[in-house]
This record gives structure tokens, sequence and C-alpha cells, in this order.
């Protein structure tokens, strides 16, 4: 059983051969006997039988069909005509619609048949027996020759009427063929819209692209090829393609980068049996340019096509510019969803970045705890979607310190308690700075509660255990870590080995002790380059990154 | 001569939903019959038992779900597996229903290819009907 492919069935044909049958089984029962002739073929029947036989082998019938046979098939509505005494013909067309080489042809036996002066030699050109003859005609109860004219018309109707049917039928079948394929085309295309809002993981929705066309279209392999660098990281210049068979993929994306140089916009080229494309991937390809503000970024190709109908059908070639139609918008969205994006967090590092910069001892400590947010979240098996809510929590952990007097914040030596009450509202004023934006309320809850302590003793609502949001508990950890292993206004920076072993102390009061766990064990390196790069950009203090020996 | 193949009753009162499976599943091999309704599509079940019947929900007299419900009361029927065609937006799982033969619920569009698939699958372990018939007889 085969499934999909637009396979143009045998069914059809058979339906027709049957349907073809059927009509001359109704008109021999009243009498009439249905042969056909072509241009090219001689007389014959469908079904053979004895008296078809005789007829076909009537030499006069046959100098009669010979001689009109192109004008029989050219014009409808003919005369019946005799062709010697009590034999009759009556040629029909095989189709209204289309000219054919054949033409049908109705024969009228009469009861004067037998006693005809041609009859002996009818016989005699069938080697046929007169007297079994004369008795199987007589059996088939010949109409009178007065009725031939009538039968005529009446079989003029039927059989027009039997080709119009046989054609309704025929159009009623393709419509439905078009119809499937139209729902094929609306289910594909449904499937893609409602995957369309993927633009954080633009890779996806290509993928999807290409998988649903190679299901719903019969070529070998379908793939994107983009020309826009690395700005969408995923799946950057990498040639995207789906296929049943094992593929080479590294050899394709040579000759697919190749046919961006000559695609131009709004033009699908196709293979067409000799050319170059043919050449290089197989019968049928098509290949669509995928545009941006009428520009190419890129193409889709549906390369190499499968099954005996190896020419590009009409439905292939719309849907396949349909869909680059849409991972022409997609791509639109995803470039702009990637600038928005980059923005955002861009103005997010410049506003965090001036308020670390008011303290030389914290510069560049909020870049630092996101990035030892996102490597713990990650090693707490958290999905990257999540992992970069980390990183933005981390980000803006601080920022509430906004708020909190300079002369507070750059004192050296002890704070009164007013000052450390001013000091410790700063995440409350964080959460209350970033609750009006809607991207951050995930992650509201990291910034409020990034100073609670896991047994409860923290600050601002003293809450406790898992209480604690996973992600303020990750923050807190990062946070501590980083202030340990910088010198501030109060101390100098402490060993590596020394601020984890602090930590690990602390585990279960201060921290979520698995947090704790996975924390002591990340690598650290990244964070170094990191504090390295800030202390250099900030020459007034010295170089306090102290190694655990 | 017979020859083996299932049997699939598809119901629906939009008739190029009709037309569109009818000839797919028949390309695919299957007998088919339609019914316009679920009034008609009970009546043809009871007398033809088919293999497998695909119904929309939304119909005239009698709608998909009431026709299952029907269907799983009746011994004759009670083992044909239904499959349920829905409008999108409509949104239908198998669990809303208790009705135990709907053994699949799919949304509008469908993918004539999808359901042929489908179709296979639930008929993997089922006996062709008109080998079953001639047994019987």
């Amino acid at each position: 059983m085969q499934f999909g492919g637009r396979v143009k069935t045998q069914h059809t044909a058979t339906y027709s051969q049957q349907a073809n049958d059927a009509f001359e089984l109704q008109m021999r029962a009243v009498g009439i006997v249905v042969l056909h002739a072509g241009l090219h073929e001689k007389i014959a029947a469908s079904t053979p039988d004895w008296f078809t036989d005789l007829l076909c082998k009537t030499p006069m019938l046959q100098r009669i069909v010979q001689a009109n046979v192109r004008t029989w098939t050219e014009e409808n509505n003919m005369q019946c005509t005799q062709v010697c005494t009590g034999l009759w013909v009556a040629p029909m067309q095989t189709s209204g619609r289309r000219r054919t080489s054949e033409c049908g042809i109705g024969v009228f036996v009469t009861d004067e048949f037998c006693d005809g002066e041609s009859f002996h030699a009818i016989c005699q050109a069938s080697n046929a027996d007169v007297t079994m003859i004369r008795d199987l005609i007589a059996s088939t109860n010949p109409m009178s020759t007065k009725d031939v004219a009538r039968m005529a018309s009446l079989f003029q109707m039927a059989w027009n009427a039997s080709v119009q049917n046989e054609e309704s039928k025929t159009t009623v079948e393709s419509v439905g063929q078009e119809l499937a394929d139209s729902y094929e085309e609306i289910s594909m295309l449904y499937t893609m819209t409602s995957s369309m809002n993927s633009v954080n993981h633009p890779e996806r929705f290509i993928e999807l692209a290409c998988s649903e066309l190679l299901q719903t279209l019969p070529y070998e392999w379908i793939g994107v090829q983009l020309t826009i660098g690395d700005r969408l990281p995923k799946p950057g210049d990498k040639l995207v393609v789906a296929s049943n068979e094992q593929l080479q993929t590294e050899e394709l994306q040579q000759s697919v980068s190749s046919l961006l140089m000559t695609v131009e916009p709004g033009k699908t080229q196709i293979a067409n049996g000799d050319d170059a494309l043919t050449l290089e991937f197989g019968p049928a390809t098509l290949v669509e340019p995928i545009l941006k503000e009428g520009a190419v970024v890129g193409v889709l190709v549906a390369a190499n096509k499968q099954g005996e109908d190896n020419s590009a059908s009409s439905v292939d070639i719309k849907l396949l510019s349909a869909t680059a139609a849409q991972l022409g918008i997609f791509i639109e969205n995803a470039l702009l969803y990637e600038d928005l994006n980059a923005t955002f967090l861009g103005t997010l590092e410049a506003l965090t970045n001036s308020i670390d910069a008011k303290d030389k001892y914290t510069c560049g400590h909020s870049q630092r705890v996101a990035l030892l947010t996102a490597q713990l979240a990650t090693a707490a098996g958290l999905d990257p979607d999540q992992v970069n809510r980390c990183r933005i929590a981390g980000l803006v952990h601080d920022i509430g310190k906004i708020g909190v007097p300079e002369s507070v914040l750059l004192k050296k030596g002890g704070l009164t308690d007013d000052e450390f009450a001013s000091i410790q509202k700063h995440p409350e004023i964080g959460a209350k700075i970033l609750q009006e934006i809607p991207q951050m309320e995930d992650i509201l809850g990291g910034v409020l509660h990034h100073h609670e302590k896991y047994d409860g003793s923290g600050y601002p609502h003293g809450i406790a255990g898992e209480d604690i949001p996973m992600i303020a508990r990750l923050i807190s950890l990062a946070d501590t870590f980083d202030a340990m292993s910088s010198t501030r206004t109060y101390r100098n920076a402490m060993t590596r080995q020394s601020v984890l072993d602090e930590l690990s102390r602390v585990s279960g009061t201060q921290f979520d002790p698995e947090l704790t766990d996975l924390f002591v064990k990340l690598d650290f390196s990244e964070w170094e380059m990191l504090m390295i790069d800030h202390q250099s950009s900030n020459k007034e203090v010295p170089i306090t990154l102290k190694e655990a020996s | 001569m017979e020859t083996k193949t299932h049997k699939i009753l598809i119901v629906d009162d939009e008739a190029h939903i009709l037309q569109v499976l009818s000839l797919k599943l028949r390309n695919c091999g299957y007998e088919t019959a339609t019914a316009v309704d679920g009034e008609d599509a009970l009546r043809q079940a009871l007398t033809d038992t088919p293999d497998l019947i695909i119904s929309d929900v939304q119909m005239p007299y009698m709608n998909g779900l009431e026709l299952s419900n029907e269907l799983s009361v009746n011994a004759k029927t009670a083992h044909i597996p239904v499959v349920i065609l829905t409008a999108r937006g409509h949104t239908l799982e198998c669990s809303d229903t208790d009705i135990p033969n709907i053994k699949k619920v799919l949304g509008k569009p469908f993918s004539p290819r999808g359901v042929a698939e489908l179709v296979a699958e639930l008929l993997i372990d089922v006996p062709a009907s008109s080998i079953c018939n001639s047994e019987a007889a």
C-alpha cells in the first residue's frame, strides 16, 4: 500500500474500461453490436465473440470503415449508413471534448441479413459455417429494417450519454484528487503557520518546514540554505535538510551554496531534464528563493523527484513557493526578534554597568553573577530558556542599588543600623523598578529574594527552603561567591579555596545544600577571564585574583 | 471474485470531505461507503458492519459523538473503531469523551495522507472483512 505522492492512478483507466464493457453489454441486449476503429487500427471489439469476429472480418464493413474513419473521428452526428443488405453502421466519436484518433461504431444487423446477397461471402471471409451463423443470428432476435433509423438515434443518445457520464466521472475523480492535494497543502500550511511563533528557535521552524514538505511532496530531499551569516546563530549558514535517505550533507551544502549565486528574486528554477540542475540534483529539482524585503536571503530546494512521473507538477511548485514565502516572513521576524533581544540585553547591561561603575570594587559584578547563575542553572538541569531567564535575573539582581545613596554604598568601614537598613532595601527597590517590564515577570522573584537565606534568616521576607524561588537560590550562591572573591571597600579578596570552603560551611543554613554541591564543582575559568577583563579595565584596583595553591 | 479488503464507513455532512476521503482510501485499497449524517451511518453500520468508521462531529439529526455512543452500546457494532474529525478550535480529546470505541480525534484541516496512515495503523490487527464473511458463510 502506498501513501502520499501524486500518482496518476490506474484506477481511472480500469474504471473506464469497466464502464465501456458495461455499455457494450447493454447495447448487445437491445441488438446493437459496438465495435471500434482507429486511424491506425483495424476494426475490433473490446470483448470479442463469434458475432464481433464475423463483423470485423466482413470485407464490406472493413472497406467502408477504412474509407471513412478519418471523417468519423473528426465529426459527430453522422448518419447511419447501410453496408449491405441487413447490415447498417452508425459511427460515433469516442470523446465529446478531446479529439481522438478513435471512433466507436454501432452495428445493426436486421432480419434481412441472412437473406442478403453478401451473406455467403461474409461467412466465407470468417471461415464460418453458413447454417450455423444463420441459426446464431436468428437466436439474437434481430430487429427489422424499418426499426434501424429509430434504433440508430437511440444508440446515438445512449452513446452520447455514456461518453458524458464517463467524462463527468473522470472530472469528479480528478477534482477529488486535486481536492485531496489541496487538503494536504492546507494541512501542511496550517501546521507551519501555527509553529511560526517559535522565533526563539528558528532552526526548529526551518526543520519543520523541510520535513512537512518532504511528507507532502514526492522528493528525495528538501533543504534550506540561508545567507544571513551568524545573525541567527542556529541554523546560521548550515544547510538544513530533511530526507528519508542518508545524505552527504557537507557535499550537498557546497552545491546548494552555489545556487545562491544564481537564484533571482521571485523566480523558481525548475530542472528541465538535461540542464546543470538535473545533473547536480536529479530530475524535476526545484529551487525557490527565500526573500527578505525583496532581497535573496536563502534558497529552498526540493531535489530529485521520486516516482514514475518525474516532472515537476504545478502543486509541487505552488507549495514550495508558498513555503518559501512563509520562511521569508519567519526569518524576517526571527531577525527582528534577535535585534530586539540584543537591544534589550544591551540596555540592561548598560544599566547594570552604570550601577556597578559607581563603585570601582563592584565593577563587572553583575555580568559575572549573570555568568555564574547561568552556569549553575545549567548544572541544575534547567532547560535553555530557563537558563536564559536566570542569566538575565543574575544581570539585574542588584538594579535596586540605584535607590541606595552613594554615600552608603561606598562607605568604608562599618555601617550604622539605618545605613544597613537602607542597603537592605535594594532587592525590593529592584523588584519595583522591574515589575513594569512584562519580560521581567518571571525573574522578579530572583531579584526580590536573592538575599533570603535557606534557614529563613535572610531578607526582605525571611522565607526559607523551597519557599525561596529557585532562581533566587541560584543568584544567592553566585552573588556571594563573586563578592567574597573580589576586593571590597571593607576587605580584601579571599582565595578560591577559602571561598568555596566558606560556601560549603554555610550550605543548608544560608544556601540550598543541593545547589551548593553543584556550585562548588563548577568550572570557574570563564568567570576568571571576565574578572581579569574587568580588573584590567579598572586599573585603580590591583589585581586581586587569587588562585588556591 | 472476493478480494481481501477492509470496509470503511465515512460519515460527514460535507460532500467534499466524503469525496476526498473515499478517493484516498479507495486508492489505498480499501472499500468505502459514505453516510451524510449520524442516523444514516448508524443504519449502515448495523446492516453492513464496517471495519472502521470515520465521522465528523457536527452533523444534523445525530452528531458524531451521539453516533459513537449508539455504536458502543450495541453489541453488533461496539467493536468498530471510530475516528472523529473535528473542526479546529472545537478542541476535543479522546479523554473528553467516555466513549470507548473512539480511537482517535483528528482536527480539520486534516491531511488525507495522515488519515490513511492512521487507518492502516488502526486496522493492522483486524482481519479484512470479506474474509470474515466468507468464513462465516
